[in-house]
């Protein structure tokens, strides 16, 4: 969290340090060709293009007994069999693709509805302020004071394991969080000169909240919106890895790894390569919003 | 400080008890009742109407929340229905084992933030400064259930320096233990690691350009006694703040690593009770683990304003 939204939150600690503090970089480095950032973003273009047309590729159906069992990694059988099989004979580099399909459709829905439900209630509580704040402040609080994965497996543990149980649990995590940084985004654009302004003219408060101050105050939650993404895609995968997430006949890069977890030994690639899947995805998501945010705090300096 | 110690205790108190309601409300969602889902498909309807009269499940939500809340108090969280075993000493005996992971994973990742926050902070934007932001930034996307088979697949089957499964207590081997618990500490510890390590970074970069610095370098304070003397400790604050967080969040993050681990620990329990459908378990085992949660992080903000006055003003006001 920035230090300005920190100080209008008025809590000098966060129960979730969302902001992790990017290393700052000098003006120099930052005009330099930043390979990190681009790499990381043909990961997300590949991956988000190859799961969303997964069918039309070369590729076997990710349940399917496509070659022998325990192929290892760039055994020279096929390019679909390029990553091994599992011990279902099942293709590893389909189940990454078909899995990407799960872990982003449910990280991307859920983050994208905490976004908005959260936005709602931090722009209302931080330009409304009074009640409205203290009440909603208090339930933000109350939420963020949830054990979160805990809190997720007891959903689970009652409601069946589907892809809409899951939004349904991840949305709630993430909802107090997008609450958060809304709100204290709000508040401190509620006290500018133009807003004022705007009042003054005889702009509605509503209207006055949403058209003047939602489009400033709203960027923060676009720059958190990759990072927390991850965030939801790891909840995800922790459920999965447990046996807890979406079941089969779905793949999800957690169900891999938990079924791939007992041939370690011989055939260590059933779990190192949904591993790597999930990292670099998790990684690039993570830089491309430190990145966003960096530009975004150095231009307001500038 | 009494009335800030009053809110701060009032809330935590209000929150525990949202969690108790949220708790029962959810296990009044289970689709049939409570006794179909803990037995399941194969029991006869006598046997479900019995377990349904001793859950007291035909009774109101509010007669079965405040009967459970009544017990609890009492210390009492029912007992399990698939091994009878007694909630309490359920997690009673598995505590100790999350306990001892939580403690030494948060000692761990406090240890190497500390030494790599320091040697990166000497330099900003140096070569060591360059390669720690590498490690932090990896470790940041590496969560507990990718570091845990990668691990056990370099330590335990390839090098052999530790057993893959098996968890020896601390009582039966010392050493057996600590082996047994190395590889789950570290996987746990990790992604924390990171998150300490750039927050100590931060902050001692911004200490070392204050102007008492530049005065203790005037003096000729060697380089080394002033980042470990005069730099670290106002930067201590803020790094025990945070891994006090971290201790909280723990408690629920070792979820994964004792499963995989197969560490008799709390985790564990909580997994094992959501697969057998034993939900007297689950209830009472989120709701420990909240209460623990929550008391930690009251904690953490109590410590903070003691330390810092400026916060318990502001947050009374």
């Amino acid at each position: 969290m920035t230090p300005e939204i920190a100080a209008a939150n008025g809590s000098p600690i966060d129960t979730e340090p969302l902001e992790l503090a990017a290393p700052e970089t000098s003006r120099a480095s930052r005009r330099r060709f930043d390979l990190t950032l681009w790499l990381s973003a043909a990961w997300l273009v590949i991956i988000v293009l190859a799961s969303a047309f997964a069918s039309f590729l070369p590729l076997a159906s990710p349940n399917e007994t496509a070659g022998p069992v325990n192929l290892p990694m760039f055994h020279d059988f096929g390019h679909s069999l390029i990553l091994g099989t599992d011990s279902f004979g099942r293709s590893l580099l389909s189940g990454c693709i078909y899995g990407a399909r799960t872990s982003l459709v449910i990280g991307v829905t859920s983050a994208t509805v905490g976004c908005v439900v959260g936005g709602l209630i931090g722009l209302l509580a931080g330009y409304l302020r009074g009640p409205t704040d203290r009440v909603a402040s208090f339930v933000i609080d109350a939420l963020l004071a949830f054990p979160a994965l805990v809190v997720l497996l007891a959903l689970t543990a009652i409601l069946q394991p589907k892809v809409s149980t899951i939004v349904i649990g991840l949305s709630l995590l993430s909802i107090p969080a997008f609450a958060r940084l809304e709100r204290g985004a709000a508040f401190t654009w509620a006290e500018r000169p133009f807003i004022l302004a705007a009042r003054s003219y005889g702009t509605s408060r509503l209207r006055t909240a949403f058209a003047h101050v939602m489009p400033n105050s709203a960027v923060i939650l676009i720059t958190y919106l990759p990072t927390i993404i991850a965030g939801l895609i790891v909840a995800e995968g922790s459920l999965s890895f447990l046996g807890l997430g979406v079941p089969p006949p779905t793949v999800t890069w957690g169900g891999m790894i938990l079924n791939g977890e007992p041939n370690l030994a011989t055939s260590p690639n059933q779990v190192l390569v949904p591993a790597a899947f999930i990292f670099i995805t998790v990684f690039a998501l993570n830089i491309l919003g430190e990145r966003v945010r960096g530009r975004l705090d150095n231009r307001g300096r500038g | 400080m009494l009335s800030f110690l009053g809110i701060k205790v009032l809330r935590a108190l209000a929150i525990v008890l949202a969690v108790t309601v949220l708790t029962q409300f959810l296990l009044g969602l289970v689709p049939g009742s409570i006794a179909e889902a803990i037995l399941g498909p194969q029991a006869s309807p006598a046997q479900i109407r019995a377990l349904n009269a001793t859950l007291g499940a035909n009774h109101s939500f509010f007669v079965r929340y405040f009967s459970w809340l009544g017990n609890a108090i009492h210390g009492n969280l029912g007992s399990s229905a698939v091994t009878d075993q007694s909630v309490g000493s359920a997690i009673v005996s598995a505590l100790p084992v999350t306990v001892e992971l939580v403690i030494l994973s948060v000692v761990l990742a406090v240890v190497l933030s500390l030494v790599t926050g320091a040697i990166a902070a000497r330099r900003p934007g140096g070569k060591l400064d360059a390669a720690i932001a590498a490690v932090t930034s990896a470790s940041l996307s590496l969560p507990p259930f990718i570091v845990a088979p990668v691990l056990a697949y370099i330590f335990a089957v390839e090098l052999r320096w530790v057993p893959v499964l098996g968890f020896v207590s601390l009582t039966s081997s010392v050493g057996g233990n600590l082996k047994s618990v190395a590889l789950p500490v570290f996987a746990i510890a990790l992604p924390e690691f990171a998150v300490l390590q750039r927050l100590l970074r931060a902050d001692l970069v911004a200490t070392l350009g204050e102007g008492y610095i530049d005065a203790a370098r005037g003096r000729g304070v060697p380089e080394g006694r002033i980042l470990t003397r005069h730099a670290l400790r106002p930067s201590l604050i803020s790094l025990m703040t945070a891994a006090g967080i971290t201790v909280g969040r723990l408690i629920s993050g070792t979820v994964v690593v004792e499963v995989f681990f197969s560490m008799p620990g709390i985790g564990s329990l909580l997994v094992r009770s959501i697969l057998a459908h034993d939900l007297i378990v689950v209830q009472g085992t989120v709701v420990v683990i909240a209460i623990a949660y929550v008391a930690i992080n009251l904690a953490v903000d109590l410590a903070y304003s003691l330390v810092d006055p400026r916060i318990r003003i502001r947050a009374v006001a």
